[in-house]
């Protein structure tokens, strides 16, 4: 059976926004720590097995797949995508201890009230390990986000979810 | 098919059953043959449902009527679909035969051989929903289709229930008082607090188009396809209140997760075709409503909004629904927080995170001041929120600009203590609580020593005379106003038309510093050689500055407007020129607003004329929808002094 990469979304262009370069596959959604974009819009993905009716399709990924580092999948679509469209607010946030965009993420990850208190101080604590410079990738956050968490016990469990 | 069983001979019975499996197949081949060339052939079963679709009359009900998007014509008896894409419609007459389509409709969900997806029961899910819970579908003699794609979308959205967007104004562009307006779908994950990772459903004009003029011009005129997008909701909030810097109110409603399926059914119906965005009627706001009627059929919501859909007004109209919405949640905009910190800081404070987030002063600088802990937090996060709004317009991009912002974070994250940001507060009036956008007033006054009688119809928007509650500050844009006067011994008479005019009179402060202006055209009486005066065409606007006092109760403004205008009545058919203009906004009480303006134009090319006029006008409000006005204004224009009394009663609706 084939993988289905599932659909993304249709990205519908206002006048005032950029029209985003395509995702070239992986986990490189290619957004940049304060580098002025928004991130990598999910452009359409028309890929469906059999095509929909109309040209334009939209859909959501529930899925786990489209992320990919030699093959394995190493993290959580949605997560991925998430942390890479919100990485200046969520770097905010990180800096603060809290905030919403922060809660949203570990809310993604599911954590307990309990291990959101550590994850944010954790965060917090951390975050020039994880948001080291302007210019740092998704990925790269994410891969020292996951050391971050793998060195705390409460939260260890979530570093494959990041 | 074959309903009757009749008894055979045992002996007889495999010969007859292979004779009868042979037939059935022949007649499946048949019908085949006959689908394939685009006639399906009708069932018994087909035509009991037919039947009974006609005895409950569904093809005149309301929920037929929006599911197809039908409306009494214009001219001719009737109706017709707002539908454009010919793939909306089964029946090839389905844009005016609500009959037909329904027939055509039900006849499809019959139809076999197609891919899984393409098959109209997944094309069609609220369609197929809402026939089969009228006529009770036998899953036998109809059978319900997988519709995988369609399956896997629900799962992903978990659609439980649906809050109603509204982003509003944004700073120094008063055509976005209109607003826009949005479904956020809620999951169960983000019911658990974190509305963020709910996905936002979008209709909005397709387009790449970033001429802001092209795109005014094509969107009126229905020059785009509209279609649905369905995204993350942050990636939304980032949009309007990371880069537009709009603030938004969020509509909780009570749909239940049955009702919020259907409005999705009817969004992947819609999803799949196109239909002609027209900025005025066929917009955002008007297919939203249609969502809402399907979900919930007693709703009755559009019919309020036949020729024109102005956002906010659809807001009104949903918020006065009973039980539909829960709760109002207020999300301020990247932009209106920073307004609130910057105010909470001293004089002092400001110029250091100012001068932080420029670079001026360098963090190390800073830290080595001994500012208290909680003192140094407030600037740095303060400087931080400066700098991303001058990112957001652009105006702090280089590589410098970005690790400044990451050093800024950094320096932060090591400090314990918290800001301690007074909260914002939620604004007391809502946009959607401000006056009715439709105004019509009635007036006497006094025109030199004529007396006259004036009524003026302005289907949109607000202006600075309007109460003000629920609008941005300092913005206005009128819509196809129009004025007509009569004179003594006259009939009435055009006085003025004003297809658009605008005014953004931005208050400057230490750190933002928009420019102001505005902008006037159309049609309008001027006293060239006697009275009533002649009508002159035109356009008028330029920049200017404003400032507000007293801790935002006056508003002064000055503008340089440039002014081009044609009239037969002027030497050589034109003037061209231009010239300053001073104002003041006073709000003496919360019912009592005071305009005083004064300003000359000398028109120097073409037909050479001063123009001078100085005036006040007050504003009283009586009620929600009503206000009176009165104004006095001395001008001189051409050769003629006079002064100029009114008196007006406006209403809102």
């Amino acid at each position: 059976m084939v993988k289905k990469l599932l659909l993304s979304f249709v990205f519908v262009v206002a006048p005032s926004a950029a029209l985003a370069a395509p995702n070239v596959g992986g986990c490189g959604w290619g957004s940049k720590l304060m580098d002025g974009s928004e991130g990598i819009a999910p452009q359409v993905l028309a890929v469906t097995t059999n095509g929909t009716s109309g040209n334009q399709t939209f859909g959501i990924s529930s899925g786990t797949s489209g992320c990919s580092q030699e093959g394995v999948v190493k993290s959580n679509w949605q997560t991925a995508m998430y942390i890479d469209s919100n990485m200046n607010k969520i770097a905010k946030d990180a800096s603060q201890g809290q905030g919403e965009s922060l809660d949203a993420l570990a809310g993604l990850l599911g954590m307990s009230a309990a291990e959101k208190v550590a994850f944010f101080s954790a965060t917090k604590d951390n975050f020039g390990r994880i948001f080291p410079e302007a210019g740092v990738s998704s990925e790269d956050v994410r891969a020292s986000w996951k050391e971050v968490l793998l060195e705390n016990d409460q939260l260890s469990g979530y570093a494959e979810l990041i | 098919m074959f309903e009757q069983i009749v008894p055979i001979p045992r002996r007889d019975l495999k010969r007859r059953l292979a004779l009868v499996r042979r037939l059935f197949l022949f007649m499946q081949l048949v019908a085949l043959c006959a689908s394939a060339s685009a006639q399906v052939p009708t069932t018994e079963y087909q035509e009991a449902l037919l039947r009974r679709a006609a005895e409950l009359e569904l093809s005149g009900s309301p929920v037929w009527e929006t599911l197809l998007f039908y409306r009494p014509r214009l001219m001719l008896p009737g109706q017709m679909s707002l539908g454009d894409d010919p793939d909306f419609f089964l029946s090839s007459d389905g844009d005016t035969d609500p009959q037909a389509e329904l027939a055509a409709t039900i006849a499809s969900f019959f139809e076999q051989g197609n891919e899984p997806d393409e098959h109209p029961q997944c094309r069609f899910p609220a369609r197929y929903l809402w026939l089969k819970e009228q006529l009770q579908f036998d899953p036998i003699r109809l059978v319900e289709r997988d519709c995988p794609a369609y399956q896997e979308w629900i799962a992903g959205l978990d659609p439980q229930s649906l809050t109603l967007i509204f982003p509003t104004a944004y700073l120094n562009n008063p055509a976005s008082m209109f607003g826009h307006t949005l479904i956020r779908v809620n999951s169960s994950a983000s019911l658990k607090g974190a509305p963020l990772l709910a996905y936002a459903v979008n209709y909005a004009a397709a387009t790449n188009e970033r001429s802001g003029v092209v795109f005014a011009v094509k969107g009126l005129l229905g020059g785009y396809r509209g279609s649905y997008a369905v995204e993350p909701y942050y990636r939304r909030v980032n949009k309007y209140s990371e880069i537009e810097h709009r603030d938004i109110w969020e509509y909780e409603l009570s749909l239940s997760p049955v009702e919020t399926r259907r409005a999705l059914a009817f969004v992947w119906e819609l999803g799949h075709v196109y239909f002609d965005y027209y900025f005025f009627d066929e917009n955002c706001s008007y297919y939203l409503l249609a969502l809402l009627e399907f979900a919930r059929p007693s709703l009755e919501l559009s019919s309020a909004f036949r020729f024109w859909a102005i956002p906010s007004d659809t807001v009104r109209v949903i918020n006065k629904q009973p039980d539909l919405v829960e709760q109002i949640i207020y999300r301020p905009a990247a932009g209106t927080l920073l307004r609130a910190h910057f105010e909470q800081l001293s004089e002092s404070e400001r110029s250091l995170a100012l001068a932080l987030a420029s670079g001026e002063l360098t963090i190390s600088v800073f830290q080595s001041g001994e500012y208290s802990g909680g003192t140094q937090v407030r600037i740095l996060e303060a400087a931080f929120e400066y700098l991303s709004y001058q990112r957001s317009r652009k105006k702090a991009n280089t590589p410098e600009d970005g690790v400044r912002a990451q050093s800024l974070l950094a320096a932060r994250s090591k400090l314990t203590k918290s800001a301690d940001w007074t909260p914002i507060v939620t604004p007391t009036v809502r946009p959607d609580q401000g006056h009715p956008t439709g105004r019509l007033s009635v007036g006497t006054g006094l025109e030199a020593d004529r007396s006259f009688y004036e009524i003026e119809f302005r289907p949109a928007y607000h202006d600075l005379l309007d109460p003000q509650e629920g609008y941005p500050e300092g913005a206005e844009i009128a819509f196809f106003e129009l004025a007509a006067r009569q004179g003594e011994g006259s009939g009435f008479e055009l006085e003025r038309f004003h297809p658009v005019a605008i005014r953004s009179l931005s208050p400057r402060t230490g750190t933002f510093r928009k420019i102001s202006w505005e902008l006037t055209s159309g049609l309008w009486r001027e006293r060239v050689d006697s009275f009533p005066g002649e009508l002159v065409g035109g356009l008028e606007g330029g920049p200017g500055l404003s400032y507000a006092l007293f801790k935002r109760t006056a508003q002064l403004y000055g503008l340089v407007d440039g002014s081009v205008k044609l009239s037969s009545a002027y030497d050589q058919t034109f003037a061209v020129g231009g010239g300053p203009k001073l104002g003041g906004l006073f709000d003496i009480s919360q019912h009592l607003r005071l305009e005083a303006k004064a300003g000359v134009k000398r028109l120097a090319l073409g037909d050479t004329h001063t123009i001078w006029a100085y005036g006040l006008s007050a504003r009283y409000t009586l009620s929600d929808s009503l206000a009176v006005v009165a104004e006095f204004e001395r001008e001189r224009e051409h050769a003629e002094h006079w002064n100029t009394f009114q008196i007006a009663v406006r209403s809102y609706f």
